[in-house]
C-alpha cells in the first residue's frame, strides 16, 4: 500500500566531481537528494554519481566542509567546490534513538572515531577511554580478557552493576568485550540526564552508545590494519631477599619466649617469587574490511583477530575472532532496511591470579622444584611445610602450575530495522528487531596432584558450566521533524519492549583422568560422586519514551525527554524519567558580534532523572539458607535443614540519580582553539548496595535504599589544532575533571562501616565524607625508645619502641576506637589526560599521558601477618623499617609490624593511589598509491611504557564495591606492549 | 482513498496499542526461574518439622563457635595450655595466651559473631514452630512442633551462655528484628541474661525426650538441657539446683562412665554412654567435598608430624604447669589420654615423630591416623566437640554438696561417692570428707584441654591468683572486650571495663 505514496519521477543519473579550496579532489563527501535517504559519497579522485529528478536539491557535506545546496534542475554533471568550515559543529553525532547536530546539543556528548579507538593498542575498546574523555575513570586489570571497570561521573550504585549502560547498534549489553576497536565505526558517551534519560531506568551510570561499521557508497575499499606486539610485565615490586628476609624474621621475634634466630645458612636458596610467576609475553591483532555500496545500498564486512598472551609465567591468554557484517538498502523511496551481524567468539585460559598474593608472602628462601620432596607428585614442587612454615603457605608456581581454567563462548549480536518514510523528510517510522545471543563454557579441571601440607588433591576435580543468554529489543520509533520560520523542531515517539533470559547447567565430577583434553570429561570420573546443578533468570520489561527538541534561529535550543520504565524485577512496577536540556548559541547574538577572535560559545544546562533497575530481581524475598551449611550432622550422616536470616529483608525501591549539569563550549582564533566545560552535580538517592548490618540477624550484610551520594565536580576539555604549513601540523588536547564525591544522607543509621579485615572495619560510609572513606588511626610518630613509651601517659594496647604512637585524637590519654578518624578515599578527586599529535609531511607522532590523583589505596596485602607472621616483607618495608639505627617515623619495627594492634587500617597502610602514566607513543609514516595499495601506513607504538607511582604494589588501578573499593590484596600485574604495526587500503 | 488508508492504520496502532496494555501487567508479573510456586516452607508437611531445627544446629559447626577461637578463648587463655605451633605462628592466638589482646582482636570478634548466628539460627527454629502447630491436625506431630522447639532453645541457651562467660553484657535477642532495631539494641546485664538462660531451659527440659534413636545419636535430650541448667546454677552459685538437677541426671540411669578414660575419647566414644551433649563433626566417610566437619582437633594435631593425615596445626599444647600438676597427684592414666608427646608411638600405632615441632600436644584430641581419610589433612574431621559429660555432672554434684547444697537428692550418692568414681576410673585412691579445692582439682585433672579451665578458674575468683603470673589483669580479664567492630556496628554498645 506504501506504493500508492510514491510519486514516479523521471530519475536521471547526475556525476559530478567535488574539489576543495585548492582545486584538490575530495574524497569521502556525502551527495545525498535532500529529504529522502539516497546517497552517496565520493571516490578518491572526488567524483560521484547519483540518480536524482530535476525536482531534487542534491545536499553535499562533509566533516569541517561548508554543506552546499545544490538544486538539480537540467544539469546532469554537477561539480562543486567546498570551502573549509572551521568548526564541527555540522558534525552529527548519535544520540539515543536518534542522532543529532552537534551545534543542536544542549548536553556534554562525547563521540569517539574509529581512529582514536584503534590507536591505542588494548584489546578491549572501552580500555581506549582511558584517560581521553573526561568524566569517566576507566580501571583496568592485566590478566588478558578482564572486563574493564567503567565509572561515568563517580561513584554512586552498588559494586557489580555500576558500570554503564552499552548500547550496540540498538541492543543492551553489560560490556563490549566482544567488540574489537576495528568493529566500531564510532563510539558515543552520554554523560548528562539530558543525553541519558531517554534511556531511563538503565541510564544511572551513564550510557556508551557503539555503531559498528557501515559502509558508504563508492567502489570499495578494502582495510587492513595489524600489528605484532612485545608485552613486559612493568612495576613489579621488589620483594626481600633471603638475607633479609631472615634478619627480619630473627628481629620480629626478639623478644618472643623460646625463639631460637636462624642463620640464613639454614635455607637452601633464594627465591623471588614474583620474579617466578612473571614473563615477557606476545600479542597481536589483524583486521580486515571491505565496504562500499551504491546510492541505493551500502555494505561493510570485515574480520578480525586477536590474542594476548598472559605475562603470568604459566598457561594464560586470550583470544578472540570476530566476524561483521553490515547491509542498508533502499529500498524506494519509502523504504529503506538494514541487517547487521557482529559474530564474537572468544577463548580464555584464566589464570590463578590469586598466586600473588601467596607470592608476596612466601618466604623466599626455598627453591622453586625440590627432588628430594618425596611427597611431592607429578612434579616435584617443593613444600615450604619442608622449611617449617605452616599450612597456610603454599608454593606459588605449584599453584599457577596446577591451575586449569579454561572458559570458551560466542556472542552474536544481530540489529535489523526497516524505515517508512510516512512523510517525506519529515516523518520516519522506524521498526527495529535487536538481540544479543551469547553462549558460554567454561571448565575448571585440578589434577591429582600433592605439594605439602594441605596443598595438593587426592582425586582430581572436574567442573564444567554451560551457560547462554539471549536479549531481545523491539524498538517502535516514530520520528518527526519540520520548521516553520526561525523554528524548528523533532519529535521523537518510541517504544520498547525488552525480553531477557539467561540459564546456565553446570556438572562435576571427581577422579576424571584428565590427562589431555579428550580426558577432561565428567563421563569419565567417578560415578559415585557426580552432581549437576541448573538455574535462570528472565526479566521483561516495558517502556514508552518521547523526546522533543526545539531550535529558534539557531540561537536557541530546547530538549525534553521523557521515559517511563516497568521492570518485572520490581514490585513497585512504574519508573518515570524527564529531563530538560536548554542551549543558548550566544556567538549569534548581536551583542557578540565582531568580538575579537570569539568563533563559537554555546551555553548549556540540563536536569533530569535517572534510574537504575540492574539490581538482583526479587532482592526483597527472604531466601530459604539451603545446602550442608545448613544440614546437622547426626550419626554420620546429613539430616537436610533450612535456615534463614531473623533480620526483616529490606523492600527494594527504585534508586534514582537526579542530575544537573551546566556547560559552555567555545571556539577562538579561527577555532584553532576549542574547549568544553561543564560542571555537573548527580545525585543518587536510595543508593542501592549491601552494607553490613549489627550481628545477630544471621546475616553479615543486607542489600538496601542505604542514602543519597552526591557526586559534583568540573570536566574540561581543550584542544588547540594548528596547521603551521601545508606539510606540518599539530595538535594538543588536554582534559581534566575533578570529582567530589559525599555522603549526603543515610538511611536510619550514622554510618556504614565495612571492609571486615582482621576484626576490624578498614572503612566508613558517613554523611559528609566520600563514600567507603578509609578509617583508623593516625599514626603520631613511633616510640623511638622503650622508655619514651613507658612515660608516655597515653594508654593503648602495646607501647615499646619501634611501635606507632596513635594519635590520642579526643584527648582522653586512651588509644581506643573513638581515636579513628578519616585516612583518605579511594576516590580520585582529579583525573586528566594530555594528547599531543604532529604531522610532518608523511611522518605523524602521537603521545598520550593520563594520571590521576587524589585517591587512596589500603595496602591489604601487607595486613596480614596474623596468619602470615613469618611471611616475606617487599623491599620497601625493609628498608625503611624502624631499627635502633634507623629510627623512622613512619615506618614500624618489625616485631612491631606483627602485632594485631599495628596491623589495622592506620595512615602506614593506607597509602596515596596517584598515578602518572605514559599511555601510548607512536611514530608513523604513510605512503601513498604504492602500485595496487592506495595507503600505506607503518608505525611503531609503545602502549603504557612507564607509569610512575609511589605505591608499594603492581598498580593503583584498584576496583571493589563502593563501600569497600580500593583494597589491594595482591591483584595481576599490568604490561607494557611495544609494537610494530601497518595499517593499509587498496 | 489516503483518508481510508489512514483510518484503517490509525485503527491498528490502536488495536496494538490496546493489545499490548491488557498483556502488559502479565508480562511484568514474572515469577523467578528455579523456585517451586509457593515461596517459603510446607508448614502442612510434618517432615518439614526439622528442617529449620536442624540449620540450626549446623550452625553450632562454626569456625568461630567451636574451632580455633574456641580453643584460644576457653583453654589457651588458662594455665592448662599454651598457644603452641611455632613461636611467631598466629599473634591474635598468642595475644590470648598473654592477655596483651584489645577489642580489635580478631578471634574475639569470631567468637561474638558465631555464637550470635546460633541464637540467630534458634530464633528462626523457635518461631518456625508455632506455624507448623497451628497447621498440623495430628496431636502427636503437635508434640513434636514442641520437642523441636524445646531443641531450639537449649541451643539458644547454650549460645548466650557461652556469650555471657565471654562477654558479660550483650543484647539479648528473641525474635525477629529490622537492621534498625538490631543496630540500637542495648546490652542486657549478666543477670538478666541468665534469667532467660535459665528460662529457656526450663521450658525445654519437660518437652524434650530422654533418648532417640541411634540414627538421631547426637540430639540433644532432656538431660543435655538439665546438665546445661546444671552448669548455669553452677556459674550461679546455686547449688541446690545444681545438686538437684545432677541428682535426676544420675537416678536417669543412662549414663555411665567408661571404664577405661581413653574411650570417652576414642572415635567410638562419639555420643557414647558419658556424653550429654557433643557438637557433631563427621566427614560422613566421604574424602573430599563440602565442610561437614569441624576443624577443631585438626587445629590442636601434631605439627610437622607425618603422613599429612596425622597432622595439624599445632595449637593449644599442654603447659608444663599441666604436666606438673599431673605429676604432684601421681596421676598415671589420665595424663597418658592427656599429654600426646612428640617421639612416641600411640598404643593405637601410630608415631608422633621427633620432628615434631613442639614437645606435647592435645592428646584428647588424638585421632588414629585409619580414622583420617580426608585429602591430606583430615586429622580428626570426625571427632566431635564434647561439650558435656557424664564425669561433669558427678563432679558438679560433687562440688555442690561439698559446698553445703543442702536439697535432698534421691540418687542416694554422696559428694565423696561421686568424685571417687571419676578418680576410680583415673586409678586415685578414694576420698573422704571432699573438700570445694579438691573438687576443683579434681576437675581440673578430668577436663584439662576441654575449654572447661578458664572459666572454672573465673567462676571461683582464683583467676587472678592463678593466671596472675600468666599476664591476667584483675577487673579487666575476666570478661573479654566488646569487639571494636561491634561498637561499630552498634553504637549503643558499651565497652566492657579496662578495655
Amino acid at each position: 500500500m506504501f506504493l500508492l505514496f510514491i510519486q514516479m519521477q523521471a530519475q536521471q543519473n547526475i556525476t559530478g566531481k567535488v574539489l576543495d579550496e585548492k582545486n584538490a579532489p575530495l574524497p569521502g563527501v556525502y551527495v545525498t537528494v535532500k529529504g529522502t535517504l539516497r546517497g552517496t559519497i565520493t571516490g578518491m579522485e572526488g567524483e560521484y554519481s547519483i540518480s536524482a529528478s530535476p525536482a531534487d536539491t542534491l545536499v553535499f557535506s562533509m566533516v569541517s566542509m561548508k554543506t552546499q545546496d545544490i538544486p538539480v534542475g537540467s544539469k546532469t554533471v554537477i561539480d562543486v567546490k567546498l570551502e573549509v568550515e572551521a568548526s564541527v559543529l555540522n558534525e552529527v553525532v548519535v544520540v539515543g534513538y536518534g542522532s543529532q547536530r552537534v551545534k543542536d546539543l544542549t548536553a556534554p556528548v562525547v563521540s569517539i572515531k574509529s581512529e582514536d579507538l584503534t590507536k591505542q593498542l588494548t584489546a578491549n575498546p572501552v580500555q581506549a577511554l582511558q584517560g581521553k574523555v573526561s568524566g569517566i575513570q576507566v580501571i583496568n586489570s592485566g590478566i588478558p580478557g578482564s572486563t574493564s571497570l567503567v565509572k561515568i561521573r563517580g561513584v554512586g550504585s552498588i559494586g557489580d552493576y555500576a558500570n554503564p549502560l552499552y548500547v550496540v547498534d540498538g541492543v543492551f549489553v553489560d560490556n563490549i568485550d566482544f567488540l574489537s576497536a576495528d568493529d566500531i565505526q564510532d563510539l558515543t558517551v552520554l554523560k548528562d540526564a539530558s543525553a541519558a534519560a531517554i534511556y531511563g531506568v538503565r541510564a544511572a551510570n551513564g550510557v556508551i552508545l557503539i555503531t559498528t561499521r557501515r559502509g558508504a557508497a563508492g567502489k570499495a575499499v578494502i582495510t587492513y590494519d595489524g600489528y605484532f606486539g612485545y608485552q613486559l610485565p612493568v612495576n613489579i615490586l621488589p620483594l626481600a631477599t633471603k638475607d633479609q628476609y631472615v634478619q627480619l624474621v630473627n628481629e620480629a621475634n626478639v623478644n618472643t619466649p623460646g625463639y631460637i634466630p636462624v642463620p640464613p645458612s639454614r635455607y637452601p636458596s633464594s627465591t623471588d617469587w614474583y620474579k617466578e610467576l612473571v614473563r615477557p609475553a606476545s600479542t597481536t591483532s589483524h583486521g580486515l574490511d571491505m565496504s562500499g555500496g551504491s546510492d541505493k545500498s551500502s555494505y561493510s564486512v570485515g574480520g578480525s583477530y586477536f590474542l594476548q598472551e598472559g605475562i603470568m609465567n604459566i598457561r594464560n591468554s586470550y583470544q578472540r575472532f570476530n566476524l561483521r557484517g553490515r547491509f542498508d538498502q533502499t529500498v524506494n523511496k519509502v523504504l529503506k532496511v538494514g541487517l547487521n551481524l557482529v559474530f564474537s567468539q572468544y577463548s580464555k585460559i584464566i589464570p590463578n591470579d590469586g598466586d600473588f598474593f601467596q607470592a608476596f608472602v612466601n618466604p623466599p628462601v626455598y627453591p622453586v622444584y625440590d627432588n628430594s620432596n618425596a611427597d611431592a607428585y607429578p612434579v616435584k614442587f617443593a613444600a615450604p611445610q619442608k622449611y617449617g612454615f605452616g599450612n597456610s603457605y603454599g608454593n606459588p608456581v605449584a599453584g599457577a602450575y596446577y591451575w586449569d581454567d579454561l572458559e570458551k563462548g560466542f556472542e552474536l549480536v544481530l540489529s535489523s530495522y526497516a524505515e517508512l518514510s510516512l512523510v517525506p523528510s519529515k516523518l520516519v517510522y522506524k521498526l527495529s528487531y535487536n538481540a544479543d545471543l551469547a553462549y558460554y563454557n567454561s571448565r575448571n579441571y585440578t589434577p591429582q596432584y600433592y605439594v605439602g601440607g594441605s596443598q595438593g588433591v587426592t582425586e582430581s576435580q572436574l567442573s564444567k558450566t554451560s551457560g547462554n543468554s539471549s536479549k531481545k529489543i523491539i524498538d517502535n520509533l516514530l520520528t518527526y521533524n519540520d520548521k516553520s520560520g526561525k523554528s524548528s523542531w523533532t519529535v521523537l515517539l518510541g517504544q520498547e519492549t525488552r525480553i531477557e533470559k539467561s540459564a546456565f547447567l553446570t556438572g562435576s565430577a571427581i577422579e576424571v583422568p584428565g590427562i589431555d583434553e579428550q580426558s577432561k570429561y565428567i563421563s569419565l570420573g567417578s560415578s559415585a560422586e557426580r552432581n549437576a546443578n541448573d538455574g535462570a533468570s528472565t526479566f521483561n520489561g516495558l517502556s514508552f519514551f518521547t523526546r522533543g527538541t526545539y531550535n529558534y534561529a539557531d540561537k536557541y535550543l530546547l530538549t525534553l525527554t521523557f521515559r517511563a520504565d516497568a521492570s518485572s524485577k520490581y514490585q513497585q512496577k512504574w519508573g518515570y524519567f524527564p529531563s530538560v536540556g536548554l542551549g543558548w548559541i550566544m556567538t549569534d547574538e548581536p551583542f557578540l558580534k565582531g568580538v575579537n577572535n570569539l568563533d563559537y560559545l554555546k551555553l548549556r544546562a540540563s536536569w533530569g532523572l535517572l534510574g537504575n533497575d540492574n539490581v538482583p530481581a526479587n532482592s526483597a524475598v527472604v531466601l530459604g539458607q539451603t545446602g550442608t551449611a545448613s544440614s546437622a550432622v547426626f550419626d554420620s550422616r546429613l539430616v537436610t535443614g533450612v535456615g534463614a536470616q531473623t533480620v526483616v529483608q529490606n523492600y527494594l525501591k527504585w534508586e534514582v540519580v537526579n542530575e544537573f549539569d551546566v556547560g559552555v563550549d567555545f571556539g577562538f582564533f579561527k577555532s584553532q582553539l576549542t574547549g568544553t566545560l561543564d560542571l555537573y552535580r548527580r545525585l543518587t538517592s536510595r543508593v542501592v548496595f549491601f552494607a553490613p548490618i549489627a550481628t545477630g540477624g544471621g546475616v553479615a550484610q543486607l542489600l538496601g535504599n542505604n542514602g543519597n551520594v552526591v557526586n559534583q565536580g568540573v570536566e574540561l576539555k581543550l584542544t588547540w589544532d594548528k596547521k603551521i604549513s601545508e606539510h606540518l601540523s599539530y595538535n594538543i588536547g588536554a582534559n581534566i575533571t575533578t570529582s567530589m564525591n559525599r555522603v549526603t544522607k543515610l538511611q536510619g543509621r550514622d554510618y556504614i562501616p565495612d571492609a571486615l579485615i582482621r576484626g576490624n572495619y578498614a572503612t566508613r560510609t558517613q554523611v559528609g565524607h566520600p563514600i567507603g572513606s578509609f578509617y583508623g588511626y593516625k599514626i603520631d610518630h613511633v616510640y623511638q625508645s622503650d622508655s619514651e613509651a613507658f612515660l608516655d601517659p597515653v594508654v593503648q594496647d602495646i607501647k615499646a619502641a619501634g611501635y606507632f604512637r596513635y594519635k590520642d585524637q579526643n584527648g582522653d590519654k586512651v588509644i581506643n576506637d573513638k581515636d579513628k578518624v578519616f585516612l583518605g578515599s579511594p576516590i580520585p578527586w582529579l583525573i586528566g589526560g594530555l594528547d599531543f599529535t604532529l604531522a610532518y609531511k608523511k611522518f605523524d607522532f602521537s603521545l598520550s599521558l593520563q594520571g590521576q590523583y587524589g585517591n587512596k589505596i589500603l595496602n591489604a596485602k601487607r595486613m596480614n601477618r596474623d596468619i602470615f607472621a613469618d611471611g616475606n616483607y617487599d623491599k620497601d618495608f625493609y628498608t625503611h623499617r624502624w631499627t635502633t639505627t634507623n629510627k623512622s617515623n613512619k615506618y614500624p619495627s618489625a616485631e612491631a609490624y606483627n602485632f594485631g594492634f599495628i596491623q589495622q587500617a592506620n595512615d602506614f597502610f593506607v597509602e596515596s593511589g596517584a598515578f602518572i602514566r605514559l599511555q601510548n607513543v607512536q611514530v608513523g609514516y604513510t605512503l601513498s598509491k604504492l602500485s595496487f595499495v592506495s595507503k600505506l601506513r607503518i608505525y611503531v607504538a609503545a602502549q603504557r611504557p612507564y607509569t610512575f607511582f609511589n605505591y608499594q604494589g603492581f598498580t593503583t588501578e584498584i576496583g571493589g564495591t563502593p563501600t569497600a573499593s580500593g583494597i589491594d590484596n595482591s591483584v595481576y600485574p599490568l604490561q607494557s606492549i611495544y609494537t610494530l604495526g601497518v595499517k593499509m587500503s587498496f | 482513498m489516503i483518508s481510508e488508508m489512514k483510518r484503517t492504520k490509525l485503527l491498528i496502532y490502536t488495536a496494538a496499542v490496546i493489545s499490548m496494555l491488557t498483556g502488559c501487567q502479565k508480562f511484568l508479573d514474572i515469577r523467578p526461574e528455579a523456585t517451586v510456586p509457593s515461596a517459603g516452607v510446607d508448614y502442612s508437611k510434618p517432615e518439614n518439622i526439622f528442617l529449620s531445627v536442624s540449620a540450626s544446629y549446623a550452625k553450632m559447626r562454626d569456625f568461630g563457635a567451636h574451632a580455633f577461637p574456641y580453643i584460644g578463648a576457653f583453654e589457651i587463655t588458662s594455665d592448662n595450655a599454651d598457644k603452641g605451633s611455632t613461636p611467631e605462628d598466629n599473634p591474635p592466638m598468642a595475644e590470648l595466651d598473654h592477655f596483651t589482646y584489645g577489642a580489635s582482636n580478631d578471634l574475639i570478634n569470631n567468637l561474638w559473631t558465631a555464637y550470635f548466628d546460633i541464637v540467630s539460627g534458634a530464633n528462626y527454629a523457635i518461631g518456625q514452630m508455632p506455624l507448623f502447630e497451628a497447621a498440623l491436625p495430628a496431636a502427636s506431630d503437635k508434640l513434636t512442633t514442641r520437642q523441636c522447639q524445646a531443641e531450639a532453645k537449649t541451643i539458644r541457651a547454650y549460645a548466650y551462655f557461652n556469650l555471657t562467660r565471654l562477654f558479660g553484657r550483650v543484647p539479648l535477642i528473641d525474635t525477629l528484628l529490622t537492621a534498625e532495631q538490631l543496630a540500637s539494641l542495648h546490652q542486657a546485664t549478666t543477670d538478666d541474661l541468665y534469667k532467660f538462660i535459665e528460662q529457656d531451659l526450663l521450658e525445654a527440659i519437660p518437652l524434650l525426650p530422654a533418648s532417640y534413636s541411634p540414627d538421631f545419636a547426637g540430639r540433644i535430650t532432656r538431660y543435655t538441657a538439665m546438665g546445661l541448667k546444671a552448669k548455669v546454677h553452677l556459674y550461679r552459685q546455686e547449688y541446690d539446683s545444681v545438686a538437684s538437677l545432677c541428682d535426676r541426671i544420675i537416678l536417669s540411669g543412662q549414663f555411665s562412665l567408661y571404664p577405661k578414660f581413653r574411650d570417652f575419647f576414642s572415635i567410638n566414644g562419639k555420643n557414647g554412654m558419658e556424653s550429654l551433649f557433643e557438637i557433631q563433626s563427621s566427614t560422613l566417610g566421604r574424602t573430599s567435598g563440602d565442610q561437614t566437619y569441624i576443624e577443631y582437633a585438626y587445629e590442636q594435631g601434631p605439627r610437622g608430624n607425618s603422613p599429612a593425615g596425622l597432622q595439624g596445626w599445632g595449637f593449644c599444647t599442654p603447659s608444663q604447669n599441666l604436666i606438673d600438676f599431673f605429676n604432684s597427684r601421681g596421676e598415671v592414666i589420665r595424663p597418658l589420654t592427656t599429654l600426646l608427646y612428640r617421639g612416641t608411638v600411640t598404643p593405637e600405632g601410630d608415631s608422633i615423630k621427633k620432628s615434631c615441632t613442639n614437645p606435647v600436644y592435645n592428646g584428647k584430641v588424638y585421632t588414629p591416623l585409619i580414622y583420617n581419610k580426608w585429602y591430606f589433612n583430615g586429622y580428626g574431621f570426625d571427632q566431635n566437640v564434647r561439650i558435656l559429660r557424664y564425669a561433669d555432672i558427678l563432679l558438679m554434684y560433687a562440688e555442690a554438696k561439698a559446698r553445703g547444697a543442702a536439697f535432698p537428692t534421691k540418687s542416694g550418692l554422696t559428694g565423696d561417692n561421686a568424685v571417687n568414681l571419676v578418680r576410680a576410673r583415673a586409678g586415685l585412691p578414694d576420698l573422704t570428707n571432699t573438700t570445694v579445692d579438691q573438687v576443683l582439682d579434681e576437675r581440673r585433672a578430668e577436663f584439662a584441654l576441654e575449654e572447661d579451665r578458664f572459666f572454672d578458674l573465673i567462676r571461683t575468683g582464683s583467676a587472678v591468683t592463678v593466671l596472675g603470673p600468666l599476664g591476667f589483669t584483675a577487673n579487666k580479664n575476666e570478661l573479654f572486650p566488646v569487639p571494636s567492630a561491634q561498637l561499630q556496628l552498634n553504637l549503643n554498645l558499651t565497652q566492657n571495663p579496662g578495655y
